[in-house]
């Protein structure tokens, strides 16, 4: 298009040319190019054409000079020249330049989203990582380099982590990391923590979800990264007019790294250097006037093999060969169809494989499940006062599993050494259906009341439990003015219970699936007056009861024997002033267990003061970030003595109050330095990311002797800097 | 399976460290093993003597007294403490350490304990429990307690009831070998310990799925030396573990203790 649009230029006119965006190739319409001393001026058009009748002369200035741009001057010989290619650098160039973040369509108030540019230059998130940045919102606790997730104080396996929309089973790579996409494929990570709508549930902690972005459609773009850890690649842009593509993948060796690392270790060699690999494909096609198609597949695979020359003395039986193979895909269409002006109706389906393998020794977990979820939405606006969504939510999973493993006792974090426990082997075959259904309601009582009502409504089924739940979900908000939003939400919230705690070989079949109430209010204020430059501030208070929660028991595997509160405040302030950008975020939480026997006390995920103090500044090609994290210590369960198992030659721990006893408050400083360097047409960056750069000493778990008369605190992430460069085009 | 993975983490990071007690090594009172005679009895119950061996190699000798409490386990290997508290019928009663007389005497105080414990595991334990407990045994515990040198020692041995018909016995016909050949002499940095054994026996066990497989023993051994160190202290039948570094000059005492994974034990001791 632009070749034949310069030639159409050429045959009438002795000069012509395109104007365009320096690094990414942008056309620029609307720009006046000038040629001196001639005092001729051209205005480029929405393809950066333009195009000169006739120039007298031989010597002349080519001057462009567009607000936001360098200024473009050039001496040349007029006669000589028939076209030309001039490029204008920009004064502020995002991240992932080729990129266009959508909008983000938030529906829940008390959730948070990170759009693409905002997480690619989050300090501390590994490379841009997109849920590693997420864990700079508020609620979201410091997880000690845990692949999990830890929203306001709820277990991990209280968050589901979703794709498009679509349950997946896990979001990090080995080690929590990476997420399972690359980031440049992601057009934004959403937090919906408490008091979410009914669109989502089985899961009474909290969602975390990814949605992958809409392919290029304007020209070719391409971007290939090299770090520390991996090294990844991603292509897009149209197949024709309808339609477009984008293709990516991403290998790491960190494995390397670590075996290289650990080869003088004694007590383990690596036979398979851990490492982890994902690819992504995203395909956009409109159909017809009314039906667009976007589907995404996304795959993963994890790997770790390793030796265990010496078991650890307080647990002869782990020794050998271990092994940890975690891999899935999904293949997720989704039709969009706007049936008239005020009926939209969104289709979709996950097909998917889940794949876990974990051998310990000889002892192993082996599961497999082929999955297909399906979702589906319409959404319709009776009125400038109402409107509605219905949508539909469900998803089955055929699954074959393998065990063999020792019973797992834990409470209070403490469990029996693997040589203890009675052990469990069987296979087991089943189909778990879920079904669910929901009904939004947005209702104002007039068109310029400040308030709307949400009374939401959402139905669950769980085949596993044969439990079917109404969950009421209501949403009240109140626009005071323009810029400032309250807000609260009540609601219920059922998850099913964990494969494991309702096997009927390994946990218990009489297990009902636990339940939360969420309560919530709060408000966003908007200092800003419509402007970039300014505050904003967002304030949440959250309180959730647990209900039935499940716990391990002696005599039946697992009981419905807990209960639990969890209250909490966070606030989060966002400052931004030309090239200076900050946030205060800070949570403060209660989080709380019951569960008989053992009395009531705090959570294992319970940290009451969680700050974040992030900053940025970008001077010309240059960006500067930092964060800062100061959370208080996670609790831990002291052992207070240890009785000799003179069968198994091996020491079991006595617990002492659970959860009494807490680790020292953790702090750590991550800086990330970007340098962009720009050429014609592509762009080269060069980063340097590294986590806990004052080396913080910070204490994440503690090591016994044998007997459990002695013990240390393991410390965490040492300092990590990670150096990548990256280009694009 | 997420406590397996995290624990297997913590390992990776953390993999022992060198500043404590080496397991291997003796020093402080301990007790090394319990010598059920027999391990195993019938669904009627039966006697069964207990004798500990121990090792007190600091003390250079001497004698107290503790405690012993005998009930159905209550389930220690699917999580509950170690306490007979749950048991009304619990037996009570007491137990002599002496390290100045008998076996240990000579040897760095460090043998066969003299007292014997005699428990009567009672008969009918098995009834009204599962086809799949009574196949595999459930436990009649012992829980040994001391006070010595200001702290408690708290030690427990299991004896099974079963209603297979082939009782286990413990193993009897092990050897102690330094660099493959019959232990003599005193063992030197690099040198390495192996235990060879020959009669380890097939037993019948039953799944949780009710299917029932033919295992092998697979005899485990602990060695523990009164002084230097051991690359492997815990190893397999036929495993060899090394000195890392060497015995101090004089008097020492080896102990290698073989275990069946199924309450049989048998120790040896050198020299």
């Amino acid at each position: 298009m632009y070749l034949f649009l310069s030639l159409l230029a050429l045959a009438h006119s002795a000069f012509a040319g395109s104007l365009l965006e320096r690094g990414t190739r942008t056309p620029i319409g609307d720009a006046n190019i000038f040629v001196l001393p001639m005092k001729l001026k051209a205005v480029s058009n929405a393809n950066g054409i333009f195009s000169f009748p006739q120039i007298t002369g031989e010597d002349c200035d080519i001057i462009v000079n567009l607000s936001g741009y360098g200024k473009y001057e050039k001496s040349l010989k007029c006669a000589d020249v028939n076209t030309m290619t001039i490029f204008l650098e920009k004064k502020f160039y995002k991240n992932f330049e080729t990129t266009v973040t959508g909008k983000v369509n938030k529906r829940d108030d008390q959730g948070q989203s990170l759009t693409q540019e905002e997480f690619l230059m989050a300090p501390g998130s590994f490379g841009g990582d997109p849920v590693r940045a997420a864990q700079n919102l508020p609620g979201v606790a410091q997880n000690g380099g845990s692949a999990q997730i830890i929203v306001q104080g709820a277990s991990p396996d209280d968050t589901g982590y979703l794709i498009n929309g679509h349950r997946v089973p896990l979001v990090f790579h080995f080690g929590g990391l990476s997420s399972v996409i690359i980031p440049q494929a992601v057009e934004r990570v959403e937090l919906l923590p408490s008091g979410y709508g009914p669109e989502y549930s089985r899961a009474i902690g909290g969602i975390i979800g990814l949605t992958t972005k809409e392919p290029r459609t304007d020209r070719l773009h391409g971007m290939a990264f090299v770090d520390l850890l991996n090294t990844g690649a991603l292509i897009e842009g149209p197949i024709d007019e309808k339609s477009s593509f984008l293709a990516a993948g991403r290998y790491s060796y960190i494995g390397q790294v670590l075996k290289a690392v650990a080869k003088e270790n004694e007590n383990f060699e690596l036979t398979a250097a851990p490492t982890y690999y994902d690819f992504t494909t995203i395909y956009s096609r409109k159909l017809n006037a009314t039906n667009t198609l976007k589907a995404t597949f996304v795959a993963s695979k994890d790997e770790l093999e390793l030796i265990f020359n010496k078991s650890p003395a307080n647990d002869p039986e782990l020794r050998g060969d271990f092994y940890n193979r975690t891999e899935f895909f999904r293949f997720i269409p989704q039709v969009t169809t706007e049936l008239s002006g005020k009926t939209k109706m969104e289709n979709s389906l996950g097909i998917g494989r889940d794949s876990i393998l974990v051998n310990i020794a000889g002892r192993y977990l082996e599961v497999e499940s082929n999955v297909l979820s399906q979702r589906s939405e319409i959404v319709h606006e009776w009125s400038g006062t109402s409107k509605s969504y219905f949508g539909l939510d469900n998803q089955i999973s055929v699954d074959e599993v393998r065990v063999n493993l020792p019973n797992s006792y834990s409470v209070g974090g403490v469990g029996n050494p693997f040589s203890v426990g009675e052990n469990k082997k069987f296979d087991s075959n089943g189909t778990e259906i879920l079904l669910g259904a929901y009904l939004r309601q947005e209702l104002k009582p007039s068109q310029d009341s400040r308030w709307t009502y949400l009374p939401n409504v959402r139905v669950d089924h769980f085949s596993t439990t044969q439990e079917t739940f109404l969950q009421p979900r209501f949403q009240l908000r109140y626009q005071w003015d323009p810029t400032l939003l309250l807000r609260g939400t009540w609601g219920l919230y059922a998850q099913p219970p964990q494969p494991q705690e309702t096997s009927r070989d390994y946990g218990n079949k009489k297990i009902r699936s636990p339940y939360a109430i969420h309560y919530t209010t709060g408000f966003t204020k908007d200092f800003r007056n419509g402007e970039t430059n300014g505050f904003e501030v967002t304030n949440n208070y959250f309180f959730k009861e647990l209900k039935d929660l499940v716990f391990p028991s002696v005599e039946k595997n697992y009981e419905n024997s807990g209960t639990g509160t969890i209250l909490g405040s966070e606030i989060q302030a966002k400052y931004r002033k030309d090239a200076w950008a900050g946030q205060f975020v800070y949570t403060y939480l209660d989080s709380k267990r019951n569960i008989p026997g053992f009395g009531t006390q705090p959570s294992e995920f319970d940290q009451t003061h969680n700050l974040n103090l992030i900053g940025s500044y970008t001077l010309e090609r240059w960006t500067f970030g930092g964060r800062f994290r100061f959370v208080t210590g996670n609790p831990y369960t002291p052992i207070t003595g240890a009785t000799f198992d003179s069968d198994n030659d091996v020491y079991i721990p006595t617990r002492g109050q659970i959860y009494s006893q807490r680790f020292e408050a953790f702090n750590q400083l991550d800086v990330r330095v970007d340098r962009k360097v720009i050429y014609d047409r592509w762009i080269l960056t060069y980063y340097i990311d590294v986590l806990n750069i004052m080396n913080s000493k910070n204490s994440q778990n503690i090591e016994y002797s044998y007997d459990y008369s002695q013990k240390k605190k393991v410390r965490g992430l040492p300092i990590l800097p990670t150096i990548g460069v990256k280009g694009e085009f | 399976m997420r406590p397996y993975l995290v624990l297997f983490f913590i390992i990776l990071i953390s993999c022992s460290d060198d500043n404590f007690n080496k397991v291997e090594s003796l020093g402080d009172f301990r007790v090394l093993a319990i010598v059920a005679t027999p391990p195993e009895v019938g669904p009627g119950g039966g006697n069964v003597d207990l004798q500990l061996y121990v090792s007190d190699v600091k003390s250079g000798g001497r004698s107290f007294t503790g405690t012993t409490v005998s009930c159905l386990d209550p389930g220690i290997s699917s999580g509950a403490s170690v306490s007979c508290d749950h048991d009304p019928t619990r037996q009570t009663g007491s137990y002599t350490i002496d390290t100045t007389a008998g076996d240990p005497s000579g040897n760095l105080s460090t043998g066969l304990n003299t007292d014997i414990l005699p428990v009567i595991v009672p008969g009918q334990l098995l009834s009204g429990r599962s086809a799949r407990d009574k196949f595999n045994g459930v436990g009649y515990i012992t829980i040994f307690t001391f006070n010595v040198d200001g702290k408690v020692v708290k030690v427990l041995k299991r004896i099974n009831i079963t209603s297979r018909n082939d009782l286990n016995f413990n193993p009897a016909s092990s050897s102690l070998e330094l660099n493959g050949a019959v232990f003599s002499g005193t063992p030197q940095k690099n040198d390495s310990l192996s235990v060879s054994s020959t009669d380890q026996e097939t037993y019948s066990y039953q799944n949780v799925d009710n299917s029932t497989e033919v295992l092998q023993e697979k005899y485990k051994v602990a060695f523990f030396a009164s002084s230097g160190e051991l690359d492997l202290p815990k190893a397999d039948v036929g495993e060899k573990s090394k000195f890392t570094k060497g015995l101090d000059s004089g008097q020492f005492v080896i102990i290698s203790v073989v275990r069946d994974e199924r309450g049989g034990v048998e120790i040896i001791r050198v020299p």
